[in-house]
């Protein structure tokens, strides 16, 4: 008891000294650990945590595997006219934002970069498949551009020897220019705005193809897109393809860029 | 303007730990620690990344980052766990649960607050509302105005947390999501200036609130060429700010960057990369003593960095 109080005097005292007193900052010390078994051999993985990741991780892979659709014959990704892979994705995409918006744009283009697989096997299709073909998160979008605007795009992608573009605008390379660019058909109009289906990360000027900044987002991520279209395609009972065709003529061979 | 000395001991393991900058004499004042641990732009990379022969294979994960977190605190006495934002997006974990288990984890990791990243909205402001009681930690933003959303008053804009003697003011700046994120996402959240907000609210904090030391959690990014507002722009620019802890622009740093504010005081900057890769620690000592004196502040230069 006496001592009990006595330490309370004490604390009194300490706090009474001590009031008057701030905290400075003196030193930092900083440190970064890299999360690794190599960098952190004496850190193992907690199992309280694993646990409370394992039925997600159980229920996630079961989902993963989940087969959506078949190729008929194996895409691939490659400079065109062989780029069947990345046709088959503008493609996909024009439709699905027609769909998604209800609308009719006037074509579509997705960078190779963003397609990371060299190729779509023939055979069954699982999700987990479209997700290691499209990991990032990048967006549909539609943007507008005037006549000039679309030449100048054509232009840009016939430096890089062409690009992944829907069916419905063609045009030929020569000297790293495009030319008799089309589009539906028909030659660039002026006055005309086309819309422009393509992900935010072209329209926000990405691998340095020239854009008109005016856009509307189609609030879709292009990994979802394709799945619902490959969804769509097989409970229509038709397969996954594409074939090499004729929408971007090579009149020359694109020097290396 | 009080100049300090920083230690660095960059790429140091646990060991490394307890190795005291400061030595403690008997007559010498009394030194109080604060350890700050913090990760950004996660990604709901909740395993670790496969080993397919990519860069990054085997590295992150939450349940190592959770072991290392529980073996610090043994040692260390106060600890705060911070996240500067994106805590989703990125794995089908996010796609398929919405951000549930990235929370609950954070929960058991005994996160003390997060601001909130662009890819915190990818579920719309419906989905990370949604994921609220999944984070028993307070997401904090002071230059979102949510009043117009369903996140309304469910945001505060700072959080002062006392580790025993130490009085620590966190506070939460967000990028603007205007051409980042689509606003059928964000809805009618509005942006506010960054810089003007989180100078209110460090003010209220360290002038006001008595706050020891004032910690900005930013999502604004690094640096950028041009006008955007970064980490940068906002520590130059501040007056009450000590540390920020950035994200967004998923920026390895070896070592904090020491800008000076306004009132030419340093202001820290750290970032610490992506998908939990790495954990950041700094260890911050206070002498406590009469103001206006600092034994072990004084006579200090900002020291080169130590490897």
């Amino acid at each position: 008891m006496k001592i009990k109080s006595l330490f309370v005097i004490y604390l009194l005292a300490l706090g009474i000294l001590t009031s008057c007193k701030v905290n400075h900052v003196a030193q930092i010390q900083p440190q970064r650990y890299q999360i690794a078994q190599d960098s952190l051999p004496n850190v193992a993985a907690n199992a309280a945590i694993e646990a409370l990741i394992q039925p997600y991780k159980v229920q996630l892979d079961a989902e993963m595997d989940e087969v959506i659709g078949v190729v008929s014959r194996t895409l691939v990704k490659a400079a065109p006219p062989m780029g069947t892979l990345g046709y088959w994705m503008s493609d996909l995409f024009y439709e699905q934002i027609n769909e998604y918006l209800k609308t009719e744009i006037d074509f579509a283009m997705m960078n190779s970069g963003g397609i990371r697989i060299p190729t779509l096997q023939e055979g069954k299709i699982t999700k987990g498949k479209i997700y290691e073909l499209m990991p990032f998160d990048n967006m549909l979008v539609v943007v507008y551009m005037d006549a000039a605007a679309v030449q100048q795009f054509a232009d840009n992608m016939a430096k890089y020897g062409g690009a992944p573009i829907s069916k419905q605008l063609r045009f030929e390379i020569k000297d790293r220019k495009a030319q008799n660019v089309t589009v539906k058909g028909q030659p660039l109009m002026e006055g005309k705005m086309y819309a422009v289906g393509t992900s935010d990360y072209i329209a926000n000027g990405g691998d340095a193809f020239f854009v008109d900044k005016k856009n509307k987002e189609v609030g879709v991520l292009m990994r979802d897109a394709i799945i619902d279209y490959v969804k769509k395609q097989t409970a229509q009972g038709k397969p996954i393809e594409a074939q090499v065709d004729d929408r971007i003529i090579l009149l020359d061979t694109p020097s290396e860029n | 303007m009080q100049r300090r000395q920083f230690i660095y001991n960059v790429g140091a393991g646990i060991a490394f730990a307890s190795t005291m900058p400061l030595q403690l004499l008997a007559n010498e004042p009394e030194i109080l620690q604060l350890t700050i641990l913090h990760t950004n732009d996660v990604h709901s990379r909740i395993e670790p990344f496969p080993m397919d022969g990519s860069r990054f294979q085997g590295m992150g994960g939450a349940a190592r980052r959770a072991e290392l977190i529980a073996q610090i605190r043994k040692e260390q006495q106060q600890v705060l766990l911070l996240d500067a934002g994106d805590i989703f997006q990125g794995t089908p974990y996010f796609n398929v649960y919405g951000g549930e288990l990235e929370f609950k984890l954070m929960t058991q990791m005994g996160y003390d607050a997060a601001t909130i990243g662009n890819h915190d909205f990818d579920a719309g402001i419906d989905g990370l509302e949604k994921q609220l009681p999944n984070a028993k930690f307070p997401l904090i933003n002071c230059n979102y105005d949510f009043s117009d959303t369903i996140m309304n008053g469910k945001v505060k804009p700072y959080k002062i947390f006392k580790k025993e003697q130490i009085k620590i003011g966190v506070l939460g700046v967000g990028i603007e999501l205007q051409g980042l994120v689509p606003q059928a996402l964000y809805q009618n959240t509005q942006y506010l200036d960054p810089v003007a907000n989180a100078n209110k609210y460090a003010m209220l904090l360290k002038k006001e609130e008595k706050c020891d030391f004032v910690i900005c959690l930013s999502h604004l990014g690094y640096q950028y060429n041009g006008e955007k507002v970064s980490d940068i722009t906002l520590a130059r620019n501040s007056s009450d700010i000590d540390l920020i802890i950035g994200g967004h622009t998923h920026t390895f740093l070896s070592e904090p960057t020491i800008e000076t504010n306004l009132v030419g005081n340093p202001v820290l900057i750290n970032q610490v990369g992506w998908a939990g890769i790495v954990l950041g620690r700094l260890d911050v000592y206070f002498e406590r003593n009469k103001k206006g004196k600092c034994l072990s502040c004084k006579n200090l230069t900002i020291g080169e960095a130590k490897e």
